[in-house]
C-alpha cells in the first residue's frame, strides 16, 4: 500500500516536470512504467495522443483498471483488456477484444446479459443505452408484426441536454431521421438485428447495436467531441445540406458563433449571421438584418417561441440574447416550414440549452463593456433543470471617456436575462418554461431619455401520444415598449410612450406513419395589442398636451398542414399549406376617404367608430409552401422550393437603419398585409475526400404592400398614418455560392453572393410618387458580398480566427444642386437612391488561448483577444451634406473607422 | 416639441470618424428655378421676393441670382403690384394689402418663363408677447407669443440682428499734411454698427399643445465672448404664421440640409413646393410662398447687462501704443501704417496702429441706424 501511494506521489510529481517536454517522458509514460511493473499488464498506447493527458490523484490501492478509469475519465480515451492481459489505450475507439455479444445469438450467457438490457416499450425513462458494443434489445419477443417503431432521445452525455438535429441513421438500411428540438426521434424499422449511427453537432459519433423484436424505446447520450469539434459541426451540417430535405437554412451552433470575431469581444448571435450569404445589413453597428432583399421587418426572431421585436441593445450595436445560454441558430432564407408563419422574409429560430441534468455548473465572463453570469443544474431531481443567464453592462465608462463636456451627463446601459426551466413528467410529458427581459436606456447629455425594453415568457408542454405521434402546446406572451422622456425645458417636458404586445397560443402536431411520410399540423393564433403612442406631459407645468392614440387589436389565426413524402431513395417532396386569418377589429374610429383620390386629411368624407370587438377589416389567404429534393448521387442534390407568405404587423420606419423608436403597425382597411412570394433552385455536391462542400442557391423573390412614406410623414403619433404611407412593391433576385472547408486544422468557408433588390411605388392614390414610379434600388442593395470565414487551430489550446467581408456600398441619395433659401444655401437632393457610398471592406482576427484541460480543475478559464477592423479601413457608413458657416460641406461619416482591439475573460464552473 | 431623435450621435461618438467627402455628382442643375418669399399683409409692409438659379454642388460662387424678372402680387379681387428688382434677383416694394382676399404671386423671367402660385389664403400671425434672454454663460434669446384664437399653429421666425462696437482706441486726433490735427465728432472713428441676418431655419408648432402658445422658443446663442455684445446688440425678430404645408416644406428644407449622416436620419424627402411652370408644366421649381403678417419685435443687450463678457477684444501686440516722441511727426510720415492716438497729460503724443482706431477695420458702417437707443 505504501508503496503504491508513493509512488503516486512520484507520478504527480512527474507530472509537472514531464509535462512541459514533448520529447521526454509524458506523465502517462511514467504511469505506464510504474503500473507495468507493479502487475503482469502490458499496455500498448500511442505516446503522440497521450502527451496531452494529466495524471489526477489517484487513491492508493486502486488496481491497474481502476487507475486507468480514473487517469480517462471524461478525456475520451477509452481502453480495452483482453484475456492475455494486453491493455489497448485508444482515443474516441474502442479496440474490441472480444467478438460482440450476440455475435453468437445462441451463446447462453450473452442471452442473460441480453435480458439484462432489454428496454421495454413501457420502459423506465431515463434508462440509457451507453454503450457501443452491447446489443440492446427492443421490445418483447413475439410482439407486433414485421416492422416495429423504435424512439428515443438524443442527449449530451455530460449535462443532459436534449440533442437537438442529431441524426440517426440506420445504417445497414441506409435510413437515417434527424432528432426534432426536444432532442426527440422516431423511426420505423423491420425486427432483427440494426446497427444505430448517432451523429450531432460537435459531438462524437456513436453506434449503437440494436436487436428490435417490437415497438420500443432507445435513449442514447452523445459525449462532446473536443478534439474535432469544428470537423463534427460541418459533418452534421453537410448531411444536412445534401440530404437534407430542407433548402436555404442556414445553421449555426454557439461554437461556430464564439469563433467569429466579434467587436468589443462581445460574442454576438446576431452579427454572426452577417458572414452567410443572403443576409446584409445597412451599415455596421445597425439594428436589424435583411435576408434575400427582404426589409428587417419581414424578418421573424423567435428566441424559444418568444417573439422578439427589438433583438438588439445600444441601438443595435449588440444582440440583446446573451450567447452563453444559446445553443444555436437556424435562420430559413427560402423554404419556410409551414409551421411558422407572421413575417414574409426569413426566421431566424433562436434556441437556448436547456440547463444541466447532472449538476450545478456556470460560467462567467468579462468583457470590455459586460459582465455577464451563467448558472443552471438540476432543481431537487434531474426532472427539473433550470437555466439563467444575464448580463449588464457599463458601457457608461466609454461615454465618461469621451472628451467632450457636452456628454459629461450621458448615461447608456443596458442588461437582459434569460430563465429557462424544464421539468419532466414522465415518459411522455415534458414542461418548458422560457422567460426573458431586455432593457436599455439611454440619455444624451439630460435632454431626452430613451429606454426600451423587451418582456417575453413562453410555456411548452410536449406530449407523446405513441411513438409516431406528439404534440407540443405553447403559450407565450411578447412584450415590447419604449418611453421618450423629454425634461429638458418644463414648459414642454413629455412623456412619449409605444407598445407593442402579442399573446400566442398554439398546438403543433408532428406524426410520422411510416418511413415515407413524415406529417405536421397544427393550429396557432396571435392577439396582437398595440399602443400606437401616448404623449402626456411629464408635469404640472407642462403645456403638453395629452394625446394618446388609440390602441389597435388584431388576430392572427393560421392552421397549417404539411407532409414531408418519400417517393424514392432519391427524390422526397414536402409540401406544405399554411391559411391565416386576420382579424382587425375595434374600437377604432376610422375615416373613409373619397374614392379613386389620394388619401389626405381634405380627402375624408366620414369616418366610423367601431366598438370594442367589432370587425373593421378582415384578410385571409393561403400560403403555400412546397419543396423538392432530388439525390443526384449520395454526394451532390438538387432542390427546389417555392414559398408565399403573409405578414399583417407592418413597421414605421423611415430611416435607413432600423432604430428603436420605430413602430408597429397593424393591417387596417388602408394598409394591407405584406405578401411575399419566393421561387429557389439550389446545388449542393460535395468536393473531394476532405469534404469540401460547395452549394450554389439562386432565388426570385417579389414582394407587395411594403411601406414607404411621403415626404414630411409623420410616423409617431398620427392617427391616420394611412395618409402618409405609399405603398410599394419588390422584386429581388440573386445567386449565393458557398465554399465551406469544415475538416483539418484550417477549416471556414467562403461565400460570394450577387443580388439585387429594386422596389417602386405601385400606389395610384398615393398623390405623390418616389423616382417618378420608376424601380429604386432598396438601402439595402449590395450586389456583390465576399465573405470569408476561417479558423486555424494550432492545438486544443490554442486557435486563431479570421473573417474577412467585401460588398458593394449601399445605395444613397445625393444632393445634386445647391440654392439659397431662408438666409443659407440649401441642397437639393437626387432620385431615391441613385448613388452609392464606397464599397465596404473589413477583416477581423481573434485568438482564444483556453486554459487547462484537466476535467478534475474546478475553473477552467480561457482568454479571447482579438482586433476588430485589422486594417483599420475607414468604411464610410454614410455621406452626408451639412450647413456649416454658410456652407454646404459634405462628410463621409464611418463607425468603425480604426482599428479595435478587444480583450475578454472567461470563467467556467 | 417631440424633435427629431438625435439618439445615435451617441454612435457617432463611440467610435466614428466624419472626413470631407466631395461626390462625384454631374447633373445639370441650373435650369432649376428658386423663389423665395413672403406675401406680407398689413400696412406699408415690405414684400421682398429673391430669384436666383440652382448651382452644382462645386460651385463656389455664393449665389446665381436670376435678374430681370417680372414680379407680381395679384388679389384675387383683380388688383395687381408689381415688384420692383432692387438689386440683383432681389424684388422688393412696400406695399399696403389687405388681409380679407387671397393672393398669388406671379413671376415672368427674362427668358419668357412664366411661373405662378395658387391663390393663397392669409395666415394669422399674431404678435410677439417677448422676446427675452438669459445668460449662463453664452447668451440665449427666446421669442414668446401666443394666438388666443387657437389658430396660427404653425411659426417661424427670423431675424436681424445689429450691433455697436468700437474701435480700440477713442481717438478725435488725425495726420493730415504731416500734422497732428482734431478732428470734429462726424468723423470720429470709434463707433460703428454692424447687421446680420439669420441663416437657419426656426420653426415650431403648437399642435400638440392645448393652447397656441410658445414659450421659451429658442432663435439664437450668442456664444461668449463674441464681438457682438461688446458694447450693445440689438436684435430685430420677425413671426410669421404659416400654413401646415407650409410649415412641411421648410422643415423638410431643414430636415435636408442638416442630416448628420446618422443611422436614424430620415431619408431625404422631396422637396415640395407650391409655384410651378405655367408653360412647362414639367418644370420644376423650387419655392413655397406663403401669405401672412409678419410681426415683429425689437431688444436691445447692453454689455453692461453681461456678466463676464469682455468689453473688447484682449489687448494685443497690434494694439500697443508707442511713444515716439518728440518724433512723432518723424515717425508718422515714414510708417503710414500708424496714426496718432491721444495726447497724454504732459507726455505728449501716444501712437497707435490705424485699424486701432478706426471701427470700419471690422466691416461695420458709421451710420447709427435710426432706432438705435
Amino acid at each position: 500500500m505504501g508503496k503504491l501511494s508513493s509512488l503516486f506521489s512520484v507520478v504527480f510529481l512527474l507530472c509537472f516536470e514531464f509535462s512541459s517536454g514533448q520529447d521526454r517522458l509524458t506523465a502517462f509514460d511514467s504511469l505506464v512504467t510504474v503500473l507495468e511493473k507493479n502487475s503482469n499488464y502490458k499496455i500498448y498506447y500511442d505516446r503522440k495522443l497521450t502527451s496531452s493527458l494529466s495524471i489526477p490523484e489517484i487513491p492508493s490501492g486502486s488496481g491497474v483498471e481502476a487507475t486507468l478509469k480514473a487517469v480517462f475519465a471524461n478525456s475520451g480515451f477509452n481502453y480495452s483488456i483482453d484475456p492475455s492481459g494486453r491493455v489497448f489505450v485508444t482515443k474516441d475507439v474502442t479496440i474490441q477484444t472480444t467478438l460482440p455479444p450476440g455475435y453468437f445469438a445462441k451463446e447462453k450467457s450473452m442471452q442473460k446479459f441480453i435480458e439484462d438490457t432489454v428496454l421495454r416499450p413501457t420502459g423506465k425513462p431515463g434508462a440509457v443505452a451507453v454503450t457501443e458494443n452491447k446489443v440492446y434489445t427492443i421490445g418483447q419477443k413475439g410482439n407486433g408484426g414485421t416492422t416495429a417503431v423504435l424512439n428515443g432521445y438524443i442527449k449530451d452525455a455530460r449535462n443532459g441536454e436534449p440533442m437537438s438535429g442529431a441524426s440517426v441513421v440506420v445504417e445497414d438500411l441506409k435510413l437515417g431521421v434527424a432528432t426534432d428540438q426536444y432532442g426527440f426521434f422516431s423511426v420505423t424499422i423491420p425486427r432483427g438485428r440494426h446497427v444505430l449511427k448517432i451523429t450531432s453537432l460537435g459531438m462524437k459519433e456513436t453506434r449503437r447495436q440494436i436487436q428490435v423484436e417490437s415497438d420500443g424505446r432507445l435513449d442514447v447520450e452523445v459525449k462532446e467531441d473536443v478534439t474535432s469539434l469544428k470537423a463534427a459541426v460541418i459533418v452534421a451540417q453537410k448531411q444536412s445540406n445534401v440530404r437534407g430535405m430542407q433548402m436555404g437554412v442556414e445553421k449555426l451552433n454557439i461554437k461556430t458563433i464564439r469563433q467569429i470575431p466579434a467587436l468589443f469581444g462581445e460574442v454576438d448571435i446576431l452579427r454572426s449571421l452577417l458572414t452567410l450569404p443572403g443576409v446584409t445589413s445597412v451599415g455596421e453597428g445597425t439594428a436589424g438584418y435583411n435576408v434575400r432583399g427582404g426589409s428587417a421587418d419581414q424578418n421573424l426572431i423567435l428566441l424559444n417561441d418568444m417573439t422578439l421585436y427589438n433583438p438588439t441593445h445600444l441601438f443595435g450595436f449588440f444582440s440583446a440574447v446573451d450567447p452563453e445560454v444559446v445553443r444555436g441558430l437556424e435562420l430559413y432564407k427560402s423554404a419556410i416550414p409551414e409551421k411558422f408563419g407572421g413575417r414574409i422574409s426569413s426566421v431566424m429560430d433562436v434556441s437556448t440549452r436547456d440547463g444541466n441534468s447532472k449538476k450545478v455548473t456556470g460560467s462567467a465572463g468579462i468583457g470590455p463593456l459586460t459582465s455577464k453570469l451563467t448558472i443552471e443544474g438540476p432543481l431537487g431531481s434531474e426532472k427539473t433543470t433550470f437555466l439563467l443567464g444575464g448580463r449588464i453592462t457599463y458601457s457608461d465608462w466609454l461615454l465618461k471617456k469621451i472628451d467632450d463636456p457636452s456628454f459629461e451627463n450621458s448615461e447608456a446601459s443596458f442588461n437582459d436575462l434569460m430563465l429557462h426551466l424544464t421539468h419532466t413528467f414522465s415518459d411522455k410529458d415534458r414542461l418548458y418554461v422560457s422567460a426573458y427581459i431586455s432593457n436599455d436606456k439611454f440619455r444624451l447629455n439630460e435632454d431626452s431619455t430613451y429606454s426600451y425594453r423587451n418582456r417575453n415568457a413562453s410555456i411548452k408542454w410536449k406530449h407523446d401520444f405513441s411513438r409516431k405521434f406528439y404534440m407540443v402546446v405553447t403559450g407565450g406572451v411578447d412584450d415590447y415598449k419604449y418611453q421618450v422622456d423629454g425634461i429638458n425645458n418644463p414648459q414642454d417636458a413629455f412623456k412619449l410612450k409605444f407598445g407593442v404586445r402579442q399573446i400566442n397560443t398554439k398546438a403543433d402536431f408532428n406524426f410520422a406513419p411510416n418511413n415515407k411520410h413524415a406529417l405536421d399540423f397544427g393550429v396557432q393564433n396571435i392577439i396582437y395589442d398595440i399602443d400606437p403612442g401616448s404623449l402626456e406631459p411629464a408635469n404640472s407645468a407642462s403645456l403638453v398636451l395629452p394625446n394618446i392614440l388609440e390602441k389597435e387589436k388584431g388576430t392572427e389565426t393560421a392552421l397549417y398542414f404539411g407532409d414531408q413524402y418519400k417517393l424514392s431513395d432519391k427524390l422526397s417532396v414536402q409540401a406544405g399549406l399554411r391559411y391565416s386569418f386576420y382579424r382587425y377589429t375595434g374600437p377604432q374610429k376610422v375615416y373613409t376617404y373619397a374614392p379613386g383620390l389620394p388619401l389626405d386629411e381634405k380627402t375624408i368624407t366620414d369616418s366610423a367608430i367601431y366598438d370594442k370587438g367589432e370587425l373593421i377589416q378582415s384578410y385571409q389567404g393561403p400560403e403555400l409552401r412546397v419543396s423538392a429534393r432530388y439525390l443526384i448521387n449520395a454526394k451532390s442534390s438538387f432542390k427546389i422550393s417555392f414559398n408565399t407568405l403573409r405578414q399583417y404587423i407592418h413597421m414605421l420606419t423611415n430611416t435607413a437603419a432600423i432604430s428603436p423608436t420605430d413602430t408597429w403597425k397593424l393591417s387596417d382597411p388602408y394598409i394591407e398585409p405584406q405578401l411575399g412570394r419566393q421561387i429557389s433552385l439550389g446545388y449542393y455536391t460535395q468536393l473531394g475526400k476532405k469534404g469540401v462542400e460547395l452549394s450554389l442557391e439562386t432565388y426570385y423573390k417579389t414582394s407587395e404592400n411594403y411601406l414607404d412614406y411621403k415626404s414630411g410623414a409623420q410616423l409617431i403619433l398620427n392617427p391616420a398614418i394611412e395618409q402618409d404611407v405609399i405603398r410599394t412593391t419588390g422584386r429581388a433576385y440573386g445567386i449565393e455560392m458557398l465554399i465551406k472547408k469544415p475538416n483539418g486544422k484550417l477549416n471556414g468557408w467562403l461565400s460570394y453572393t450577387y443580388s439585387r433588390t429594386f422596389l417602386k411605388v405601385d400606389d395610384p392614390n398615393a398623390g405623390e410618387t418616389i423616382n417618378n414610379g420608376d424601380e429604386y434600388p432598396a438601402n439595402y442593395d449590395k450586389p456583390n458580398i465576399i465573405s470569408v470565414v476561417a479558423n486555424y487551430r494550432f492545438n486544443q489550446r490554442f486557435s486563431i480566427s479570421l473573417t474577412s467581408t467585401y460588398s458593394t456600398g449601399r445605395p444613397i441619395t445625393l444632393p445634386v444642386g445647391t440654392f439659397n433659401m431662408g438666409g443659407a444655401p440649401r441642397v437639393l437632393y437626387s432620385e431615391r437612391n441613385a448613388y452609392r457610398i464606397p464599397d465596404f471592406f473589413r477583416t477581423d482576427i481573434s485568438m482564444t488561448l483556453e486554459g487547462n484541460h484537466n476535467i478534475k480543475q474546478k475553473l477552467h478559464t480561457s482568454w479571447t483577444a482579438g482586433v476588430y477592423n485589422v486594417t483599420g479601413r475607414d468604411n464610410p457608413y454614410s455621406v452626408y451634406f451639412i450647413l456649416e458657416n454658410g456652407k454646404i460641406n459634405g462628410y463621409q461619416l464611418s463607425i468603425f473607422a480604426s482599428a479595435i482591439p478587444f480583450v475578454s475573460f472567461n470563467i467556467r464552473f | 416639441m417631440v424633435r427629431t431623435l438625435y439618439i445615435l450621435v451617441l454612435v457617432s461618438v463611440v467610435a466614428s470618424c466624419k472626413k470631407p467627402y466631395i461626390p462625384d455628382v454631374s447633373e445639370t442643375v441650373n435650369t432649376i428655378l428658386v423663389v423665395e418669399g413672403t406675401i406680407a399683409v398689413g400696412i406699408n409692409a415690405e414684400n421682398h421676393f429673391l430669384l436666383s438659379r440652382l448651382r452644382p454642388l462645386k460651385d463656389t460662387t455664393v449665389n446665381d441670382p436670376e435678374p430681370g424678372a417680372q414680379v407680381a402680387i395679384e388679389s384675387q379681387t383683380g388688383q395687381s403690384w408689381t415688384l420692383p428688382e432692387n438689386q440683383l434677383g432681389s424684388y422688393t416694394s412696400s406695399i399696403s394689402l389687405p388681409s380679407n382676399t387671397r393672393y398669388r404671386l406671379k413671376v415672368r423671367t427674362q427668358n419668357g418663363s412664366q411661373y405662378e402660385t395658387e391663390y393663397l389664403d392669409v395666415k394669422r400671425t399674431p404678435p410677439i408677447d417677448s422676446l427675452t434672454w438669459v445668460q449662463p454663460q453664452d447668451v440665449e434669446i427666446f421669442a414668446h407669443t401666443h394666438d388666443p384664437s387657437n389658430s396660427t399653429k404653425y411659426y417661424r421666425w427670423d431675424y436681424t440682428e445689429t450691433w455697436e462696437y468700437h474701435a480700440y482706441y477713442d481717438s478725435n486726433l488725425d495726420f493730415v499734411n504731416g500734422q497732428v490735427i482734431f478732428i470734429p465728432p462726424s468723423q470720429w472713428t470709434y463707433a460703428c454698427y454692424s447687421s446680420e441676418t439669420s441663416g437657419s431655419i426656426i420653426i415650431n408648432n403648437t399642435t400638440a399643445l392645448s393652447e397656441d402658445r410658445i414659450s421659451y422658443q429658442p432663435i439664437l446663442t450668442l456664444a461668449n465672448p463674441s464681438p457682438k455684445a461688446s458694447f450693445k446688440y440689438s436684435i430685430l425678430v420677425r413671426q410669421y404664421g404659416l400654413s401646415e404645408d407650409a410649415y412641411q416644406f421648410w422643415n423638410i428644407l431643414r430636415k435636408n440640409t442638416e442630416l448628420t449622416g446618422t443611422l436614424f436620419d430620415p431619408q431625404p424627402s422631396q422637396l415640395p413646393g407650391n409655384i410651378r411652370s405655367v408653360s412647362n408644366p414639367t418644370e420644376r421649381v423650387i419655392g413655397f410662398i406663403s401669405a401672412s403678417a409678419v410681426t415683429e419685435k425689437r431688444i436691445f443687450i447692453r454689455n453692461a447687462e453681461l456678466s463676464g463678457w469682455p468689453v473688447m477684444p484682449a489687448e494685443d501686440s497690434v494694439c500697443k501704443v508707442i511713444n515716439a516722441e518728440p518724433n512723432s511727426v518723424q515717425f508718422l510720415t515714414q510708417d503710414t501704417t500708424y496714426g496718432p492716438a491721444f495726447y497724454v497729460t504732459g507726455g505728449g503724443l501716444r501712437l497707435a496702429k490705424k485699424p486701432c482706431m478706426d471701427c470700419r477695420r471690422r466691416g461695420g458702417s458709421l451710420t447709427r441706424p435710426p432706432y438705435w437707443q
